[in-house]
């Protein structure tokens, strides 16, 4: 638990450093793309690792705060700082809506309808002319950050992205180790006993659920700000994939996995940028390999080589008490 | 005027009646516990004890019949809820979070007496670290009482056969129920660790609980522990009595006893 | 109102190419519990593939499903003995990843061994409509209909009447007792899924030779086929059958008469009003499993 927070602040503490430290504008940006994954990932770990079920969905989120902050600011011309945290709202008030609906469900169930719903929202965005403007999108989201502040430089917006990560890492982080963040954990491990003693799991669902998609939203205003522009593309499932591995890879259940997931893939993802297809493929065959031979990911198998260090001492004592 | 109306029973059932498809698992079965009391419920296998477990703590809704609890009806609430009032169970089938230690195992079993605001969940205050601070100590204090404090930091599965059922007592003490009901919680343990358990369980009237119910199959245990024995039978309640009497009851011995013995 | 026959008719035949398309879904989900994400792409690779020997190889349509169909399903048996099978038991979510990952490699695999490009597969009768009455339906996809009715009936006799069918169910219904029986099990749920695999194959290979083959077709394909199973409930043979109609109609009127562009919402909404309601699925009143 301290070790989790020290090494969260440390990434933190690390990161801030990084625009006073770098200039090249290419490392920049591949930094803020890299926080921006984080966060999204972050958020697809409380689903994924604390209500224990597989959103296929979560794109439904990122799109919904995507819009939002675009259309807020193209038609109203919010600041950023207004329409990122109402892309938040806007996404966790879906996010109520959807899991009401589809935190009922379980299994395979849960996984299809929550890609439904993603589906749902691309294609509305991309009927829905009068207000998405289709296919087209809503191109010329604006920079300013409040009054006339505008953010003009990558070193600006990765300022905020990380501001962004601060505050999805501290709300994640004090879910998990918070009584609701045991209490979701209890239902994932074990239903029966979490009823048992006391934990709604439609309720301790649903706030994980909410958190999740309040951040991701966050991400989504981000992202329509700092692209400057936002499609029904928001929705497919590119992204989805992209979420999935990092959170697997880095090990989904924990605070660390899904920061290193979005950091190596980020990375990973840049070195195959020309060969999309191949990248892909690539991304196919390491889930695959994951499931098969990690299927805790890098936190996982850390831990696990932890776990196996420890338990060689007491081992040797329990042998010395029967003797 | 009988004894009933009174004095509030802490649990009273009423002809609670279950039926699966064509089965009748239970059939118009009444009981009730009193405060203090220790209560065995016993009967051959598939008599229908787990069925009741299951109807009295809501996993189950009876076909038929009502359940009372600190004089609320609690029929067909969710199991969630009626924990809440204070009616905790244990399973049958081994039932604990595998990959958590046995510590955290009962940390969690904290539940309920540390749930809070969603506000203190992000921004917890002062009132939250002593909530926390009280519930890590209960925590360490009941994994000792259950005699697991050598184990508090091994990861679940890597527990005994025993020491498994151990831990899910521990963890449903954490809940601190005033009703606290355990399905076989003795299977699995030696007849010396069984004899230790029934000491432990005798200690916990009135100190953390105010009443047990226990379904076992170690006879020794049960009459030795309880203060009155409820008797089911192809889901009917075939005797009821102090231990003595459950003893000498014929029929018991031919359904049950009669039929452990051949 | 005059179009409404020709409106049935189309959604009648869409409703048999859905059902044709998601019976491989289905059947692996009834038999196995696995959920094949990667269904879609067996559906592609069925199209891409025909595409490619009746292309290149130059054979006829039915000479090019027989070569596709022993093609697929030693696919199908390779991947349940290399990657299903080390998940089996393990519950449903890491058969979910599992087929996942399968479906990003198999897309852009082939994506970067085709490219994007739509490819049409010779069909087997020269394209015309015929006429029945106020109803047109091109010879084409009369042909489909009669080839996917055919599969359709082929496939629930396999299961029900061969004895292969046999081993199926009795390693369905008790997988121990099936191998103390003397099946070896292992060998069902290969054949199984292979199958299920052969069946998507083929109804990718003739559709694309009424619509056209495209790499990137499977995640629509796999997204339609969990709603028409959804919507006849899981596992369920006839509940597919019925399912794929419904949807085919639902779209072909909604389409018609509401508006084209989002004829595409229409199943989802249909599979989330379902899954609030009846969460079984609409037509399983304990339905065969398949
Ligand atoms: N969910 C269920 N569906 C169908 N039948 C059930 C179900 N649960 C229990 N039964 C049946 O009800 C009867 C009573 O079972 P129950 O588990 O309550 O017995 P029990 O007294 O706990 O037995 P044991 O001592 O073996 O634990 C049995 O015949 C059992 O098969
Ligand atoms: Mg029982």
């Amino acid at each position: 638990m301290t070790l989790e927070r020290n090494i969260l602040l440390a990434f933190l503490a690390g990161a801030a450093l990084l625009p006073f430290a770098v200039t090249d504008q290419y490392i920049l940006h591949l930094a803020i793309m890299a926080l921006f994954y984080a966060v999204l990932a972050s958020s697809l770990n409380l689903v994924v690792g604390y209500v224990g079920e597989f959103s296929l969905g979560h794109t439904a989120f990122l799109g919904t705060g995507a819009y939002t902050a675009a259309l807020l600011s193209t038609q109203a011309g919010m600041p950023m700082w207004v329409t990122i945290p109402l892309a938040g709202l806007v996404s966790a008030v879906f996010g109520f809506a959807i899991g009401a609906i589809t935190l009922r469900l379980q299994g395979p169930y849960f996984v299809i309808v929550t890609l439904s719903f993603a589906e749902v929202l691309r294609i509305v965005a991309n009927n829905w002319i009068a207000v998405t403007n289709g296919p087209m999108g809503l191109a010329g989201v604006g920079q300013t950050l409040f009054g006339d502040v505008a953010v003009t430089d990558k070193a600006g917006f990765f300022l905020i992205v990380l501001g962004i990560a601060a505050v999805a890492l501290y709300l994640s982080y004090r879910f998990v180790y918070s009584n609701a963040g045991r209490a979701a954990v209890a239902v994932r491990e074990n239903r029966y006993v979490a009823q048992s003693i006391g934990v709604d799991p439609f309720g301790t669902a649903m706030q994980a659920f909410v958190l999740g998609a309040f951040l991701a939203g966050l991400a989504g205003g981000f992202y329509a700000h700092y692209i400057s522009f936002v499609g029904p593309e928001v929705f497919r499932f590119a992204f989805m994939a992209t979420m999935i591995i990092m959170v697997l890879l880095g090990g989904k259940g924990t605070l660390i996995g899904p920061l290193a997931g979005a950091v190596i893939v980020t990375v990973l993802e840049e070195y195959l940028r020309e060969v999309q297809e191949l990248r892909l493929t690539l991304f196919g065959l390491i889930v695959m390999a994951i499931v098969l031979f990690l299927p805790n990911g890098l936190m996982g198998f850390i831990a696990l080589r932890r776990e196996q260090q420890a338990a060689k001492p007491t081992l040797n004592a329990a042998k010395e008490r029967t003797v | 005027m009988t004894a009933t109306t009174e004095r509030q029973p802490l649990l009273r059932a009423d002809d609670l009646t279950m039926t699966f498809g064509g089965i009748t698992a239970v059939k118009d079965f009444s009981f009730h516990i009193e405060p203090g009391e220790i209560v065995g419920l016993i009967g051959p296998n598939g008599a229908g004890k787990t069925t009741c477990f299951n109807m009295l703590t809501g996993f189950y809704a009876p076909s038929n019949g009502r359940v009372r609890f600190k004089g609320q009806d609690i029929t067909n609430r969710k199991p969630h809820a009626i924990a809440r009032l204070g009616l905790v169970r244990s399973f049958q089938k081994t039932n604990v979070m595998k990959r958590l230690t046995v510590f955290e195992n009962v940390l969690t079993g904290h539940y309920m007496a540390s749930r809070q605001s969603l506000l203190a969940t992000f921004f917890p205050g002062e009132a939250v670290r002593r909530a926390e601070r009280e519930a890590r100590e209960s925590a360490a204090a009941i994994v000792e009482t259950m005699g697991l404090a050598q184990r508090m930091n091994a990861p679940a599965h890597l527990l005994s056969c025993g020491e498994l059922r151990l831990l899910e007592v521990a963890v449903a003490l954490a809940a601190k129920p005033s009703l606290l009901m355990l399905d076989e919680p003795a299977a699995g343990l030696n007849s010396h660790e069984a004899g230790t358990f029934g000491a432990v369980l005798k200690t916990l009237i009135g100190r953390s609980i105010d009443a047990l119910l226990i379904v076992e199959h170690n006879m020794d245990l049960v009459m030795s522990v309880s203060d009155r024995i409820v008797v089911l039978n192809f889901g009917r309640k075939l005797a009821e009595g102090r231990p003595a009497e459950i003893i000498e009851n014929r029929q018991v011995a031919e359904a049950y006893l009669g039929k452990a013995a051949a | 109102m005059d179009l409404f026959p020709q409106f049935l008719a189309n959604g009648l035949v869409m409703g048999v190419f859905y059902a044709l398309s998601a019976l491989g879904l289905t059947l692996i989900f009834g038999l196995m519990r696995v959920v094949n994400f990667a269904h879609g792409e067996f559906y592609m690779l069925g199209g891409v593939s025909g595409w490619f020997v009746t292309n290149y190889l130059g054979l006829d349509f039915f000479s090019g499903l027989i070569v596709v169909a022993a093609f697929m399903a030693a696919v199908g048996w390779l991947v349940d003995r290399f990657l299903i099978e080390r998940v089996r038991g393990q519950g449903e979510e890491p058969g979910i990843l599992l087929t996942i990952g399968l479906s990003i490699f198999l897309v852009n695999g082939t994506l970067l061994l085709v490219g994007p490009a739509p490819m049409k597969v010779a069909g087997a009768v020269a394209e015309g409509p015929l006429f029945f009455g106020p109803i047109a339906v091109t010879k084409l996809r009369l042909l489909a209909v009669g080839v996917g009715i055919a599969l359709i009936v082929g496939a629930h006799l396999l299961i029900r009447r061969t004895r292969l069918g046999a081993a199926m169910r009795a390693t369905f219904q008790d997988p121990m007792a099936a191998s103390l029986a003397g099946i070896r099990t292992g060998h069902v749920y290969a054949a199984t899924f292979a199958l299920g695999c052969t069946l998507a194959a083929l109804s990718g290979m003739l559709l694309a030779s009424i619509y056209s083959a495209q790499a990137s077709v499977g995640g629509l394909i796999s997204l339609k086929s969990f709603v028409v199973v959804i919507l006849g409930g899981m596992g369920s043979f006839a509940g597919a059958i019925a399912g794929g109609l419904l949807l085919g109609v639902a779209e072909a009127m909604w389409g018609g008469y509401v508006s084209m562009g989002m004829v595409d919402v229409i199943g989802f909404v249909l599979v989330i009003l379902i899954l609030l309601f009846r969460p079984q699925g609409l037509f399983s009143i304990r339905t065969e499993r398949a």
